[in-house]
Order: structure tokens, then sequence, then C-alpha cells
């Protein structure tokens, strides 16, 4: 994982994030959410002695007050009609800002540096993209580390 | 945020919000022409009409062109430079609801456009005096739309096990004639799903009753609310009985507002449930401010000059030349360097200065000028404004260097175009190219000594627009 | 919460007509309007611009014109299935569609003597002299010369020959037609391609053929002068003065001079020395919101395009195009519905100001009498429009461009009651006349 050793690029990306948590926080009412900076704060409890490396970019893990579409569970819930609903799935927030440009290598990193549940099990393999623009308003994007299925109209 | 929010004055009680009068029979939309009757946050000064033959008359305006009345504008709204936001943000209310209902200026920051996070914050803890905002309303229609595809792909699933069924039953025959499958999805299911809802639309047509009456106007959802939306009427935009609103109404079941969705003629506002509605009013810091993009705020501080701006609430108003040379700066992501940024060595190849040609050239017209990234563009126009119809126009501008010399045009690939366009068509959105010929710092140099100032720069950008269609030979034959 | 979701890969495209659902077009629920493409009717997607001849067909309809004799209801299309769903019928379904393409497409193809239309090509002057014309293409297709002989364009013949309707021989030097060797239909692209222009040209060439339009080549691109004349004013009147693109100041609608005057004598009355950073509106009394409008407006003076690397040669005006008509006439055939452009994704990318203003020099400004006049389609139509034919490796798409002009537009920015200073009345936008433009300037 590249660590930007610039400080104030660091600051700007800071600020960014914080105005995607605020974002998340008061007009999309997510909870438990934490910020993560460093490879310890994105490995969480998982792995004992993570590095305080920086992360490649300052993220979000939140949890949304509805379950995002997940392509690969989306056949077996569909299926189960109305079953009792389970608690959404916590999420990683990637803030960028409308003007920057992005390679693929460049994502390829940040889906590189996402956890593992545990140990010997496969990384995530998604993230929630939130671009940032100048009038306040934050898309969100689903990206999804490969091909999954397409949604159904 | 929280390091550059001022918190202290910012608080606003729910008090502001005023009570509910009594219900008319018949719900009404707000009178946007009224609301919204100006275009530019500037007091038009009404002078006593003119009497050409009356020599007294004419001097009076004679005197009044050469020695106008000053007061008739000034710098009225205060707003804060955000390095964070990266915006120009008001937070004072009045300026807030000036700004937006003259010329719908700026964005609420957290919400779709008009700033209505405090009045859903207060609905959503249970409070009984605000009305629906338009959020709500589009958060309802896609949970219907949402029920509806559920119970489609219902209705497919059992289609489908049925088929299955027979298959394995070893009829696997052409029963079904010539032409093959039967239906698998009932479209008789969708159907009737969607009368229920247009219905419904229908009952409460266009209903903000109580927001039209607490003065506070919801816009209705204009097409750069959701890119999903395919309404082109603004008044078909659905409204939906407040009771029906999910939270609101779940927690004020209890006294006594009942009305479910599927009853929809009681969801029609009846006076008598107001009475056992038990007031209930919550006091809330708004954590919402206007946020002007710098073009906008450029144009309010510069073109207008009604806007002051400030790097914190409590600092003295930035000079022009200050604000410019901020703008420039943030003009990008990261920030261009504090030492790049040159006034007398202008650089008019500067994001900052191509769109606010773009942005001034459309507002100078009489286009209510929004951000268009929703819709992959740069800019939408809008005629009068958002809340009386759809963008006609997403303008992308196009930066043109024909004046550089040996510099190549850096055009875009053809597929990034005809997925824009693939984009605004399903919107019925017209994509504008908006190019912008940027002069070379030689053509603006001494700019600064010249009569026209500032104004002179931005009059050496030609701007050319070109408006696109996807046109299809199969249906331009007549 | 929004989320934008991009398609990461197209639904898998199993195409099954559903014959009693495609009246109701209601799938979708919020897509309703009907649509009707390339002769197929029945609606599933209601945006204007989208072309469902670009998904792949239920071809089991050809099996059903086929037994009918070809005549009969127009067939409908089907609708999209999401995934293969694991039954035979879809499996049966798919495979039927497929069998009626291959039998659509393996059907012998039969001329009758009578019919029978025969030309020679001769390379030296890259066009066809046709033997003796028959036949209704000859409407619109070839040009006769002094001695009456039709000739053909490359792109007629190839056309012509890939349809079946003309057998073609080489010319082996020799006035007897009886020598000649015929060309196999790779003979003929193999000879006459490169003289159409290349690929991409006779690919939108023929694509506009079959849609029923009526195409020739722009004159300027013609290579032989017996297909120069048009019979036909093609050409912008003053293209060549510089209209529209000269040293003009773009001029704004009435009450421009009060506001100059005001903003230039308030200016250095009141203030005296020169801020740069002067506000545009200055504070005074200001009686309609279309006096401040009219001091917001920047007068831009239209630049002059640098001239030295002349037109890119790649945006220029390909093809005029007219729309089938039962009485249309070759040899005058009036002023072109359309201008095309054919543009290759090989070798160019979205236009620049001057590959666009170099396109538009080429083509004429509408009548003004026939402008539209609402705003939005007066925007949409533009002074002159040009059809780009961006062709990706054979995939065609048509792109209308259109010459705006927004500054012609001044929307009306007062409330329709307050027409105090007469200005302002109604909603409908002013064209800025032409007769203040002296006032416009400095």
């Amino acid at each position: 994982m590249a660590s930007d050793p610039d400080p104030d690029h660091l600051a700007n990306l800071r600020n960014l994030r914080s105005v995607v948590e605020d974002n998340l926080r008061l007009q999309h009412y997510w909870t438990d959410l934490t910020m993560l900076d460093t490879v310890a704060d994105v490995q969480g409890g998982n792995i004992d002695g993570g590095s305080d490396a920086p992360l490649l970019r300052p993220m979000i893990h939140g949890r949304p007050p509805e379950q995002l579409y997940d392509p690969e569970h989306a056949a077996s819930n569909s299926s189960t009609g109305k079953a009792p609903k389970p608690t959404p799935e916590l999420e990683y927030v990637f803030p960028v800002h409308i003007d920057e440009l992005f390679s693929l290598r460049k994502w390829a990193a940040v889906f590189d540096s996402l956890p593992k549940p545990h140990e010997g099990a496969e990384r995530r393999k998604r993230i929630v993209v939130a671009v940032v623009s100048g009038d306040s308003t934050v898309v969100y994007y689903i990206m999804h580390d490969g091909i999954v299925k397409p949604r159904q109209n | 945020m929280a390091d550059s929010t001022p918190q202290g004055d910012a608080a606003v009680a729910a008090a502001a919000v005023v009570s509910h009068p009594a219900a008319s029979s018949k719900p009404k939309r707000p009178n946007y022409a009224v609301i919204h009757a100006d275009p530019v946050p500037v007091a038009l000064y009404h002078s006593p009409p003119l009497i050409p033959h009356n020599p007294l008359s004419l001097l009076h305006h004679l005197y009044l062109y050469l020695f106008p009345p000053v007061s008739s504008h000034q710098t009225a709204y205060t707003g804060v430079f955000s390095p964070v936001t990266m915006s120009v943000e008001i937070r004072d209310p009045q300026a807030v609801l000036d700004l937006w209902q003259k010329g719908f200026w700026g964005k609420g920051s957290l919400s779709r456009s008009e700033p209505t996070w405090l009045n859903r914050e207060l609905r959503r803890l249970g409070d009984t005096e605000v009305g629906a905002t338009s959020e709500e309303i589009t958060r309802q229609r896609r949970d219907q739309r949402k029920e509806m595809k559920k119970e489609r792909a219902r209705k497919e699933r059992e289609e489908l096990q049925k088929v299955k069924a027979a298959e394995a039953k070893g009829k696997t025959s052409n029963g079904s004639t010539s032409n093959g499958k039967p239906v698998v999805a009932d479209a008789k299911v969708v159907v009737d799903l969607e009368e229920e809802i247009n219905g419904l639309k229908d009952l409460v047509g266009g209903s903000l009753k109580s927001s039209a009456q607490t003065g506070l106007p919801t816009p209705p959802l204009s097409a750069a609310d959701d890119v999903e939306t395919q309404d082109t009427e603004p008044a078909a935009a659905t409204s939906l009985p407040d009771d029906a609103t999910p939270s609101p109404a779940k927690q004020s079941q209890a006294t006594g507002t009942t009305a479910t969705p599927s009853q929809p003629t009681t969801a029609v506002e009846a006076p008598a449930a107001k009475e056992t509605i038990t007031p209930k009013k919550i006091t809330l810091e708004n954590r919402e401010h206007l946020q002007l993009t710098f073009q906008e705020a450029f144009f309010l501080a510069y073109a207008l000059g009604v806007l002051s701006i400030r790097s914190g609430p409590d600092e003295s108003p930035l000079s022009l030349p200050t604000i410019l040379r901020l703008f420039l700066r943030y003009s990008s992501f990261p920030p261009l360097p504090e030492s790049s940024i040159s006034l007398s060595n202008l650089n008019p190849d500067n994001r900052f200065l191509i769109n606010y040609v773009a942005y001034h050239h459309f507002r100078s017209l009489g286009w209510v000028v929004k951000s268009g990234v929703k819709f992959s563009v740069d800019y939408l126009l809008y005629k009068r404004g958002p809340v009386f119809s759809h963008a006609e126009f997403a303008v992308l501008v196009i930066p043109s260097y024909s004046r550089w010399e040996g510099r190549t045009e850096a055009c875009r690939e053809w597929d990034w175009l005809h997925s824009i366009t693939r984009v605004n068509s399903q919107v019925k959105k017209t994509v504008v190219l908006a190019y912008v010929d940027v002069p070379t710092a030689e053509d603006v140099k001494g700019w600064e000594k010249e009569a026209d100032g500032l104004k002179g720069v931005f009059a050496k950008y030609k701007i050319r627009e070109v408006a696109l269609r996807r046109w299809i030979p199969g249906r331009n034959r007549d | 919460m929004e989320i934008h979701r991009g398609d990461i890969f197209t639904a898998l495209e199993v195409v099954t007509a559903k014959p009693n659902r495609h009246d109701t077009g209601y799938r979708y629920p919020y897509r309703l309007h009907n649509m009707e493409t390339d002769g197929i009717d029945g609606g599933l997607d209601a945006a204007a611009d989208v072309d469902l001849s670009d998904e792949t067909q239920d071809f089991r309809f050809l099996a059903a014109i086929a037994k009918k004799g070809g005549g009969g209801s127009i067939p409908k299309r089907g609708e999209k299935d999401f995934e293969p769903d694991g039954t035979n019928l879809q499996t049966t379904a798919l495979d039927d569609s497929r069998n009626a393409m291959f039998q659509a497409l393996s059907a012998e193809r039969t001329h009758t003597g009578k019919n029978r239309v025969t030309a020679t090509w001769h390379p030296a002057r890259r066009l066809a002299k046709v033997h003796e014309q028959r036949g209704v293409l000859f409407k619109s297709m070839g040009r006769a010369d002094s001695t009456g002989t039709i000739w053909l364009l490359p792109e007629e013949l190839i056309y012509m020959v890939e349809r079946g309707s003309l057998e073609c021989f080489y010319d082996s030097d020799s006035d007897d037609s009886s020598t000649n060797v015929p060309m196999s239909v790779q003979a003929v692209y193999a000879a006459a391609l490169a003289a159409t222009g290349g690929l991409e040209r006779y690919q939108v060439y023929a694509n506009l053929r079959r849609t029923g339009y009526v195409v020739y080549r722009d004159p300027a691109q013609q290579f032989d002068d017996l297909f120069r004349n048009v019979g036909y004013e093609y050409r912008p009147a003053e293209a060549k003065g510089g209209r529209g693109w000269g040293p003009r100041v773009y001029t704004w609608g009435l009450g421009i001079s009060r506001a100059l005057f005001a903003s230039v004598f308030q200016s250095a009355w009141r203030r005296g020395g020169m801020d740069p950073f002067r506000a545009m509106l200055a504070p005074g009394a200001y009686r309609s919101y279309r006096e401040i409008y009219n001091r917001l407006l920047i007068p831009r003076r239209t630049l002059e395009l640098p001239t030295a690397g002349g037109k890119d040669p790649r945006f220029a005006v390909t093809f005029h195009v007219w729309k089938p008509r039962p009485n249309f006439k070759k040899s005058s055939p009036g002023p072109p519905d359309f201008y095309v452009s054919v543009v290759s994704t090989r070798d160019t990318r979205m236009p620049s100001l001057t590959q666009v203003e170099g396109l538009f020099s080429e083509i004429p400004e509408i009548d003004p009498a026939k402008r539209q006049t609402a705003l939005y389609q007066a925007l949409k139509e533009g002074r002159r429009n040009v059809v780009l034919a961006v062709v990706d490796y054979g995939v065609i798409s048509y792109m209308r461009f259109s010459d705006s002009r927004f500054n012609e537009h001044l929307l009306d920015v007062d409330p329709p009651t307050t027409t105090k200073s007469g200005k302002g009345k109604g909603r409908a936008p002013r064209k800025v006349g032409q007769g203040n433009q002296k006032l416009a300037k400095k």
C-alpha cells in the first residue's frame, strides 16, 4: 500500500472525507461510522498487530439504514420474500473529488487494501465510492472488484 | 466539516415555522410564480410613472437617472468561504430563504436542492407542524417502485415454477403454439399496481398543502433530483398524503392518524384527524447550510454585488481580488499551490474562469443554471427555475484553445459523448456542448489597467453552443 | 441513499417474442410511450432517442413472414428475458429464433431475366457505365452524360451489386461488353470501395439508402465533373464572406443603449477611478429585471478563427440526403433535407471548436421564415445543423449537431404583471434585433 507523503494533500483528503461523513450521517442516516486512516484501522480486530502505516487514502466504515444492493446476494435475497430484514452489512466508503482522475491500477490498490473478514477468507470485493462536488452533491456508486451479474430492471 | 462549522449562531428553532392554519378543502400547490417572482436577489425601484408631457415628472426621472437611490441594493448577504467543502456557505436563515427564492442560488448541503434538512429532521422526530419535503416524496415513490418490482419478481417466480413443474411432468411439448412461451410475468399485475399509484397521484393531485401553508415552498421533484424519474410534467411530480409518509405516520399512529396507502381516499387530509393530533414542537440545531458553488458565489459577489464573502464567520469581508485568488486556487482538487496564482499574470486557462464564463453566459441570458453532476454534465439550464419545469438542456463545458499556438486540442473520445447523450436522452434532456475558447495569457495581459477590468477578461472568452441530438434514420423519413 | 449503478456488462440477451404482451409494453412501468422503429412496432422504451434496432431481435418473426408470403402484418418486437431460466420453453424459443434467422439467410435469391441490369466498371474513370437502365433505383441513382449513357458512382454500383440488382463486368479495354470479365461481389468491393472514399463512407451510404433516403455526395466530394453539377444551391451564399464568424459583435436586446450609457456614465461619474473588480451591476434604481440583466450581459467580440491550418478534411460534409418522396427528380432534387458528415472513430475524436465551425461553415443557414419559433425547438434546431455519422468499426451512430446560438434568445426575466416600462411582456423569449447592432459596439 502506497502511503501519501504529502501532509497537505492528506489534509485535503481528510476534508473531503469529513464532507462525506456529514452527508452519510445527516442526510442518509448511516450509523456506526468509523474513520479509517491506517492499516490497523481497516483490519480492526481481525488481525493482531496491524500496521499503523497510513492507508492509501482515508476511508469510512459504516452501516447504511438499509442493506445496499449487493449483486452477489441479490438472487438469494429476492427469493426469501417477506422474511424479517437482517441487519444491513457494514460498508467501506471511499471519498473522491469529482475533479480527480483514477487509473485502474489505483482502484486495484484500493481493493487490495480491503480487509479479510477472518484469516484465510477472501477480502471484501466492493466499496462505495462517494464522489463529492462543489455544489455539495455527493453521488454514491457501488464499485465491485471484477464482473458481477447486472441488476434486473 | 465540523472544524469549520460555526455552530453557535446556526441553531434555528422549529418555532420559526409558521403553525398550521385550518385546512382548506382543496389542496393547492404553492404559488411558485409569486414565491419566485424575482429572478435575482435585487429589489426593483418602483418610481412614480413617467408622464412625458409633464416637465416635473421628466425632471424627476432625469434626476433618478443620474443620481439613482443607491440603497436599492447593497451587499445584503454574507457567506463564508470553506476550504473543506470548497464552496461558499450561507447560514443566515433569511439569506438562505432569499437566495433560494430569488433565483435558486445554491443547494442545501444535506438536501437535493432546496434546503429542507431541518424540516425533514423535525418530521422524523415527530414534529407535527412541518410539511412534507420533496425528499420524502421521492422516497415514497421509490419505495412504491421497489414494491412494484418485488411484486413483479414474485409473479415471475411463480410462473417460472409452474412452467418448470409442467416440464418436469413430461409435458415439455409445444403446448404453447408457434410463437413460443407464455407470459412469464403477469403484465396485468404491474399495470394494476401502476394504476393504483396513478390513482393516488390523482387523488392528492400535486398537493403540498401543508408546505404551502407554512410558506415553505417545496419544489416538485425535478428530473435533476432523480435519475430514474421519467415524469416530464412538473405538475405530475407525485406528492403523497402526508399521513402516508413512513416514519412520522408510524410515530403518530398512537394519536390517531391512521390512513394507510391502500385507502387513498382517507389519506386526503381529513380536518377531523387534525384535532386528535397532539401538537408536538421540537427545537433542533440546523446542521445544514446553503452551499454556493464558486461560480454562483462569484456571480453574486462580483456581477450583482450583493454578497460579501468572509474566511470565517467573525472575519471581515474579503476583497474581490482575494476572493478571485481563492477561487482560482480551489478550482481543482487538490487545490493549486498558492504561489501559482497571480492576478497580474492571470492564467486564463483556469477551470474556475472557464466554468464561470459559461455560468455567467447562461445566467445573464436569463437561465437558471444548476449543477449537472448527476447527469454527468457540467450544468443544467432551467427556464425560470427548477420548481417550474424540468431542465431541458444539459450543458457540457468544453474548453477550446484555438488561440493557443502549438497546443493540440485534447478532445474527448466519441464513446464518452455517446454515453452522456444516452444518459440524458433517457431523462429527455438535450445535451449542449458549450465550447469556451480560452484566450492566451498574452491576450489578457494588463487587464487590471483596462477600463473594463475583469469584465473585459471574461469578454475575451468566446462561447459557442452546439445542441446535440441522436438522429435515427428510421424516424426522420416523415 | 442514491446508488447509481453502472452496468458492468449488459444483460444476457435472450430475446423472445411475447406477442400477447407487446401491446402493453408495461414491463417497465415508468416507460410508457409506445414507439416505432424501422417499421417494427411495439414499445418498451419511452426515450425518444433510443433506437430499438440496436438490439438483438427475435428472428422468429421472419418465419412468420415467410409463412404468410411476405405480406400481412408488421412483425412485433419481443421482449428480453433477463437470464436463462433453465426451462425447456426458453431454450426452445431461443433455438426457434436462431433457426428462423438461418432459414431467412439461406433462402436463395433469384433474378428474373427481364429485370437484369448490367454495367461495366471503368477503373480509370472510377465510374460504372450502365448498359441499359431498368428499375426504380435509377430514379435516384446514376447520371446521364451528354450522349445519354448512364454512369454510376462507385457507392451506387456496390450498393446495387450488394442488393443483387445489378451484375457488373470489368472493363478490359474493349468497347465490346461481351469480352468483359464478370465480377463477383468481392471483386466489386476490391475494385470500387476505395473510390467511395473509404469503407465508413460506404457503410453510411448503404445504411441511409436501405432506410429509404436518397443520398448524393456533397459536390465538393465528387471526383467526376459529371456529378458536380447538382442543380440546386448548396453552399451558404456568404460562406466566403465569413458570415457568422466574422469580426462581429454579438448584439443584445432592446434597452441596451440605456444600459450601456448608464454603466459607462455612472461609473465614470461616481467612482472616478477605475476598479477592475467593479461590480457589473452598479448600485442604482432599476425599474425592471430586464434592465438589470442587460447590465450583466458581456458583449463578446467574436474572434476570427486562425485559418492557418485550414479546414479539417475529416470534418466536412460528405453526403446530401433527401427524405424519400415519390416525386424525387435527380436532375432537380431541390435543397437536401440533411447534411451528413461521415467520421470514423479510428481517426477522429469529438470535434474541437475549430472543427465544428469549419463544418458549420459549409452548411447554409435555415431560412429565417422556416425556423422554429418555440424557444426549445429553436435552440435544438439551431440556425443550421449537420448530422454526424460516427462510424465505430461498422457500428454507425448518427448525431445531429445544431448551431444553437443561445445568445439570440433572451429569456424573459420580469413577471408578466410588472410591465412597467413596456418591456418584458409575456414570457416568450424575444429575438435580439439586428437593428441594435451598432449600439452594442463601443
